[in-house]
């Protein structure tokens, strides 16, 4: 199923496993040797956080894990398309 | 120690290729997460330094040295919302900053009050850092001072952001000299 390489690092490889549950994709680091790669969203909206958030990149060697892999999941979170998202869940739960 | 968490907004970056992600990763911004598209770049900071002023600048000053070119637009989170944001912030219920705000509270009626107000949308803009001042003066909630610190480092770095770009802006600088000996402009308090 995985057809990409896991991160070293458990906490940020659990990150990247929660964005791609959200539909982002997952991209390899291109040019970049410090990244281990960089993550997409489904939607790329310029009206969500004026666009600025729509692709992130992941360090191979954060300084720390922990906020790496935080932010990874607080910018998947944040993502207006998201909300409607588990808007959505929540109506579907509801009935 | 303290760990200062911002946003750096920068414009006009190449990112047409990954290879800015490295020269910012080996000037030491590998405590930031980058976001990127279309030439804008975000830092997301989580700077352990001994003061907010020192995190911010050293960011910025890193963003310097990675000479990646662009321009910084400013830091966020914004010093200057509303008071919904403002109650997430200082973590109190929306209703009881309002209830502030309009001098309803026994605490007083001296909250700060807003520094703008977006007519269109009716909505009142306050300055995050002075709330917290207040509640902190009136024992209405547990800020650390540090994250007091950064909202006023952040508010004042925008500031000279803006005092710094506009040098270059020959309209601002006429205004500036028609403006600067006229007492009622002067600035009244640090």
């Amino acid at each position: 199923m995985l057809t990409r390489k896991r991160h070293p690092n458990k906490e940020i490889e659990s990150a990247i496993q929660f964005a791609e549950e959200n539909s982002w994709t997952f991209k390899p680091p291109g040019k970049s040797a410090h990244a281990f790669g960089i993550l997409k969203c489904p939607h790329n909206d310029r009206e969500c956080r004026c666009g600025r958030f729509c692709k992130a990149s992941v360090w191979r060697t954060p300084r720390s894990s922990e906020n790496e892999a935080g932010k990874i999941r607080k910018v998947v979170e944040n993502c207006i398309h998201q909300s409607e998202q588990g808007n959505e869940d929540q109506v579907e739960k509801d009935d | 120690m303290i760990e200062f968490e911002f946003q750096i907004f920068c414009r006009d970056v190449d990112t047409s290729d990954e290879s800015f992600l490295d020269r910012l990763y080996e000037v030491g911004c590998d405590d930031a997460t980058v976001f990127f598209k279309d030439g804008y770049v975000c830092l997301d900071f989580s700077r352990e330094s001994d003061s907010a002023e020192s995190a911010v600048i050293s960011a910025i000053k890193d963003f310097e040295r990675a000479g990646i070119g662009g321009s910084i637009e400013r830091v966020e989170p914004e010093d200057l919302a509303s008071l919904a944001e403002i109650a997430k912030r200082v973590g109190v219920t929306r209703a009881s900053l309002q209830k502030y705000a309009r001098g309803e509270s026994k605490v007083g009626k001296d909250f700060p009050l807003p520094i703008q107000n977006i007519s269109a949308s009716r909505r009142e803009l306050f300055s995050t850092s002075a709330v917290m001042n207040w509640m902190l003066q009136k024992q209405r909630a547990s800020i650390p001072t540090e994250r007091v610190e950064l909202f006023r480092t952040i508010a004042k770095t925008n500031q000279a952001l803006t005092v710094t770009k506009a040098q270059s802006d020959k309209d601002v600088i006429r205004l500036v000299g028609q403006l600067t000996t006229l007492k009622t402009v002067q600035r009244k308090r640090a």
